[in-house]
């Protein structure tokens, strides 16, 4: 912190530099405006870039640019929402304030001698003619206009008009308990040209603003507030040492001239007659000190933003003393920073990457040079290496910046920003010394600094807010940056309001950013994305804090343009998280080398979320065709796949028995991918008899992640891990949106690195209608799956395999064939003191004869929920899978038979346990005319398919829906339903919004509506109570369904 | 003011490059193809840790592709970067990248004097004779002096 000054020399210089390019692209795209016409992406562009310089300049104190900016912008946003016209008079102004800002930019100390006044009421009237220019105005006649509203907090306060001469701000009570807690008082004498130029301040009353910011104003001599005053003296309170205040003020320590106690009483002493103490209590706390500044009070002030500059204005230069004067101090206060920073060097950026570059390529060198010799444990050679890579870690090391190079500057910010937001917010800061790519951590600034700026705008409360709901009336801002993983993760979080999901979506539709059925269907993270989207932005009112909502969708770039993902979680009322995660270094990345078709490609291993292995027997059945897309099932989730041989338009190749490279001649590309057909086709089946001998080639999906969204890139073979230096791309290859950039491999060969976004932009991969088909699919398909049963599997002759849902099943015995007792023809077995008779499944259905291992094991499967106290004997219990089925009744319906499904690539038979044990209903069956309509909603196939048996059996019509949603549409549709049956967990509509909407209902209030599920106990069976439920049953228990089923509809009866 | 240009041909037809933006000719074939690259792009090639785009300036002169045989040799140019204060004063310029020309075989260097460049002759095809900077005579033949930056702006 010792150079703070240079610091902010540094941080002034940046600013210079980006803004003068955010001018040349203003320029351009003004000029391209002008000749080839308005486009809204342009308009956009140049928005942005002028938003980028009134943030800058606003931090910084900039205020000309800052209100020139904040004028141009407010224009800029009438045109691009389409409020306001792009007019010649527009675009004149437009160019002549971006003029301006550049002369301002060029001489930044001198920013406020420059006349905007002329072009402020130009804009002023082009925004309030919406881009015209009344008739009779000219130009250049100055019009004192009111200014355009900035809403500054600061300034709505009202102040008494201050008397001339000694003004205590607080009473001595206040100053000295200030002093108590620790706070250090100064006395600075102030010189108005010398430190007016020096704090970059226009006058004594802004400066006093300033002081507040980061202390407490505690007396002025009078002179702040007069006009034109050559030297005021003022006594501040701040709890920063000599030196940091010093620094802050960008005063020289020796300035400040540090009171004690007694001192400050004599300073009250003093000026008590000017202003007997009056207001003995008007200041408890040093923040409400605030000497605000009156809107109407001092002319100045109030014509500040309009009004051509006061006329005269004394010296415009300073005297050449005091130039010389200042020159001293400031060398003076080099020559200290000097000392204390003697162990570093400041070294061009160029230097270091070069150095880099070299330090790279000695590396490529040497392990071509490797390659060349036979002998390759020579010692020296493992000298060198060694050597080699501390010395490219040493360079890497020159490039990396802490974190807290960006971190450090929060505190300051939020501490400005909060005050004039009137919060309370506390600053943690946690792993500033986590260090990255120098790069890196300029670019990021930008973003944090917007993502700092929203939490304190949007997220953090007021604190009379905060303690009404319950919370400390001091927010807390928390930056942490950590290593996982191989990347940087920041994260930036708030204890404040959080997100509210509901209005961020209604917004989201308002602003035609998405759709009403897209929003309907988003998860709450998703939803919370909608923030990074273009054109959205959830502040009420423009604040000059967090601007009109052009952050979120560049910040998410920002960071992606590093190789970067963000990610957005919040919870309403308790705070919101954004969690950032970054390459170390962008120079050296470490990557995954793929082959594809023979073409070996280098992946950046921060995009890879993982990689499936798939065989090539195994694509028949895992990648599937969904529109123009194909799709990989990935625990569940729609995994859209890229053939990255597709994508880079690769000729297929096979390498022959010799060992050469041959183009495949086995079908066309083209045909191939303008067929309908999957794959499976062309991969899979279509294979020759040589890749059938080698067992099937082996394929990877590496599965990408951008953002919120995953894709798979399949590719012939992952070759190796890498770390390669990064090369920028022939600027001949440029167009190609699908490289990263390039690299030398340790082999010298050069390859291409993929560029993640790049490719799904060229593929023109669709997630947001793939989304659509995964919620359609999910709902139609068996991938529901938040409803897995988990099913046993088991054998009875060693090729039959049979399936049965573990719920029906109480426990599993294993025992021999020698402990069976048998008398007649049935077969017992003792059982915890019981003799269960055993239940062979070939004496049942049609299947072959259990045959048993050589010991005669035997396993025992006792169900539950059946009245007859049976053993199924199987010879093996092969596994318990969790999986959601879809049965096919039609094959193999028989008693005691369900159907049957693949489990596992094979064949099962998914047994009916009641009809295995030839248990018919003793209530009999329902006769024909009387068949009762049930409407069955159930998402999971498997049961579906059960309990239409059990219903069918029982001679009731079924019509079923797959979920809620689909159910009510039937029941609207349809006449005659007598009784709905639901399950609890259903997409889009579940059981419990289902009933509520029957029950809500005039026409179906009365129709009886039961809840079938999968859960048992007796809250869930309270809380469908709750509902509106009629009943409550357990899916696997047919008899008790069945039962509760016929009172119901008996019940219906009576009552219509 | 007399120049120096490396010959070289490509197909039946002569050409020459000032040597001044020469940096050396390569013999390796060991660059790799880039997909989606324009035909013209024929790969990169790693040259002691720089990367050289090559470059197929067939097409561009009215050729069809070559294929790389036995003689098959690469131009390596220098970047404006590399280009020395000579080079400079003589009007040469290259680009900023590192690119290298295919070209079927390397011929000699010939020195001419600046007065002996003539235009390029009508019958030449102007979408090629824009690649010329003019022609000499040697031997019974013209070798049709290249316009390097303008080449390198092909297609």
């Amino acid at each position: 912190m010792s150079d703070f000054e240079f610091e902010d020399a540094e941080l002034i210089n940046g600013f210079r530099e980006e803004s003068l390019e955010h001018i040349e692209v203003v320029e351009t795209k003004l000029l391209d405006l002008e000749n080839i016409g308005v486009n809204p992406e342009d308009i956009n562009q140049i928005f942005r870039s002028i938003h980028t310089i009134k943030g800058g300049s606003g931090f910084l104190g900039f205020e000309a640019i800052k209100e020139l900016s904040h004028y141009m912008e407010s224009l800029l946003d009438l045109i691009r929402g389409d409020k306001a016209e792009m007019t010649a008079a527009a675009m004149d102004s437009l160019l002549r304030g971006s003029d301006l800002l550049k002369a301002m930019l060029n001489d930044l100390a001198n920013q406020d001698e420059v006349p905007i006044q002329d072009e402020l009421r130009v804009l002023d009237l082009l925004i309030k003619g919406k881009g015209h220019l009344p008739d009779d105005v000219d130009t250049a006649a100055p019009v004192v206009e009111e200014p355009v509203e900035e809403p500054e907090p600061e300034v709505e306060e009202a102040a008494p008009a201050v008397a001339a001469g000694p003004t205590p701000l607080m009473d001595l009570a206040g100053a000295h308990g200030l002093m108590n807690k620790g706070f250090n008082v100064y006395r600075l004498p102030l010189d108005r040209e010398y430190h007016m130029e020096k704090m970059k301040k226009k006058d004594f009353k802004s400066l006093s603003d300033y002081l507040n910011s980061f202390g407490s104003l505690v007396w002025e001599d009078g002179s702040l507030e007069k006009d034109g005053a050559e030297r005021a003296e003022i006594v501040f309170a701040t709890v920063l040492d000599e030196e940091f205040a010093g620094a802050s003020l960008k005063v020289d320590g020796g300035d400040l001239k540090k009171l004690d106690k007694d001192g400050v009483a004599a300073l009250f002493a003093a000026s008590a007659p000017a202003e007997p103490a009056a207001q003995p209590t008007a200041a408890p706390k040093p923040v409400a000190a605030k000497p605000a500044a009156p809107k109407a009070a001092p002319p100045k002030a109030a014509a500040k933003p309009a009004a051509p500059k006061p006329a005269p204005k004394p010296a415009p230069k300073p005297s050449v003393a005091k130039v010389g004067d200042g020159d001293v101090k400031r060398k003076k206060s080099a020559a200290a920073s000097s000392t204390t920073g003697s162990s570093t060097i400041r070294v061009n950026t160029s230097l270091l990457n070069k150095l880099m570059n070299l330090a790279g390529e000695l590396i490529l060198s040497r392990n071509q040079l490797v390659q060349r010799l036979d002998n390759k444990d020579l010692p020296e050679l493992q000298s060198l290496n060694q050597r080699l890579t501390e010395l490219q870690e040493s360079v890497m090391q020159t490039r990396l910046q802490q974190v807290g190079a960006v971190f450090n500057k929060v505190p300051r910010m939020v501490r400005d920003l909060s005050k004039s937001l009137g919060k309370k917010i506390e600053v943690v800061l946690e792993g500033t010394e986590v260090e990255l790519d120098r790069t890196i951590v300029d670019a990021i600034t930008d973003p944090l600094t917007h993502l700092v700026r929203n939490s304190i705008d949007h997220g953090i409360e007021i604190p009379e807010e905060r303690i009404e709901s319950g919370k400390t009336a001091h927010g807390t801002l928390s930056l942490r940056a950590y290593h996982e993983g191989g990347q940087v993760n920041l994260e930036i979080s708030d204890d404040g309001k959080g997100i509210d999901v509901e209005i961020l979506k209604r917004k989201a539709v308002e602003k035609g950013v998405c759709t009403q059925s897209e929003t309907e269907n988003m998860g709450k993270r998703e939803a919370l994305n909608i923030i990074f989207r273009p054109g959205f932005s959830t502040a009420q009112q423009i604040t000059e804090i967090s601007g009109r909502g052009v952050g979120m969708d560049v910040v998410k770039t920002s960071f992606e343009k590093l190789g970067g993902t963000i990610d957005l979680s919040s919870d309403l009322g308790q705070g919101t998280t954004v969690l950032v995660k970054l390459p170390t270094t962008l120079a050296i990345v470490s990557a995954v080398i793929v082959d594809v078709e023979g073409a070996d490609f280098a992946i950046p291993q921060t995009n890879i979320e993982e990689i499936v292995r798939i065989k090539e027997h195994e694509i028949s059945t895992k990648l599937e065709r969904v529109g123009r897309h194909e799709i990989f099932r990935l625990r569940g989730r729609l995994l859209p796949i890229l053939r990255l041989a597709d994508v880079l338009k690769l000729k297929r190749y096979y390498t022959d028995k010799d060992g050469n490279r041959q183009p495949d001649r086995r079908q066309n590309l083209a045909d191939r991918r303008g067929r309908e057909g999957s794959v499976a086709e062309y991969m899979g089946h279509k294979r020759d008899g040589e890749d059938r001998r080698k067992g099937g080639r082996t394929f990877y999906i590496v599965v990408l992640r951008i953002g919120v969204n995953q894709y798979g890139l399949l590719v012939n073979r992952i070759r190796d891990v890498e770390e390669v230096v990064v090369k920028p791309l022939s600027s001949f290859l440029k167009d190609i949106k699908v490289f990263h950039g390039t690299t030398i491999l340790g082999d010298g060969r050069v390859i291409c690195i993929l560029d993640c976004n790049g490719i799904s932009a060229t593929a023109q991969l669709k997630f947001d209608t793939l989304r659509d088909i995964e919620q359609d699919n999910a709902l139609h398909s068996h991938a529901a799956h938040h409803e897995l049963q988990s099913f046993l599997i088991f054998n009875n002759h060693p090729d039959e395999h049979f399936a049965l849902p573990l719920s029906f099943i109480t426990r599993i015995e294993k025992t021999s064939e020698s402990d069976i007792e048998k008398v007649g023809d049935e077969e017992y077995i003792q059982v915890g003191g019981k003799n269960i008779p055993l239940f062979r499944l070939e004496k049942r259905i049609a299947c072959k004869p259990g045959v048993t291992d050589e010991e005669g094991t035997l396993y025992l499967l006792i169900p539950n929920l059946v009245r007859s106290p049976y053993a199924i004997v199987a010879t093996r219990v092969r596994d318990v899978v969790n999986t959601s089925l879809d049965v096919q009744t039609d094959t193999f319906k028989r008693d005691g038979v369900l159907g049957s499904t693949i489990i596992q690539n094979k064949m099962t038979l998914v047994l009916d346990i009641y009809g295995l044990f030839g248990e018919k209903r003793e209530s009999g069956i329902l006769k024909a005319e009387e068949k009762p309509k049930v409407l069955l909603a159930e998402d999971t196939p498997f049961f579906r398919t059960m309990i239409r048996s059990y219903l069918e059996e029982h001679g009731i019509e079924v019509i079923e829906a797959v979920h809620g949603q689909e159910a009510w549409d039937i029941l609207e549709k349809t006449e005659d339903i007598d009784l709905v049956l639901s399950d609890i967990e259903m997409p889009i509509l579940n059981g419990y919004e289902l009933v509520a909407k029957i029950k809500n209902h005039p026409t179906y209030a009365h129709l009886p509506v039961m809840a079938i599920t999968a859960l048992d106990n007796p809250q869930s069976l309270a809380q469908g109570k709750k509902a509106g439920f009629d009943a409550y049953q357990i899916k696997l228990d047919r008899d008790e369904l069945i039962k509760t089923l016929d009172e119901l509809l008996a019940m219906g009866e009576t009552k219509s | 003011m007399e120049k120096q240009f490396m010959t070289f041909s490509i197909a039946d037809g002569i050409y020459g490059i000032n040597i001044l933006g020469i940096k050396e000719i390569n013999y390796s074939s060991r660059f790799t193809a880039v997909p989606l690259a324009a035909d013209h792009l024929v790969g990169l090639l790693n040259l002691r840790g720089q990367i050289v785009t090559i470059l197929d300036m067939s097409l561009a002169l009215g050729y069809k592709t070559r294929d790389i045989h036995d003689e098959t040799s690469l131009l390596i140019m220098k970047t404006n970067m590399e280009l020395s204060h000579v080079a400079r004063k003589h009007g040469i310029d290259t680009h900023t990248d590192q690119v290298g020309f295919m070209v079927d075989r390397i011929g000699d260097v010939i020195s001419c004097d600046e007065s002996e460049i003539e235009s390029v002759p009508a019958h030449i095809d102007v979408d090629v004779s824009k690649y010329l900077e003019g022609v000499v005579k040697r031997d019974d033949s013209l070798v049709g002096i290249i316009n390097v930056p303008e080449l390198l702006k092909y297609p």
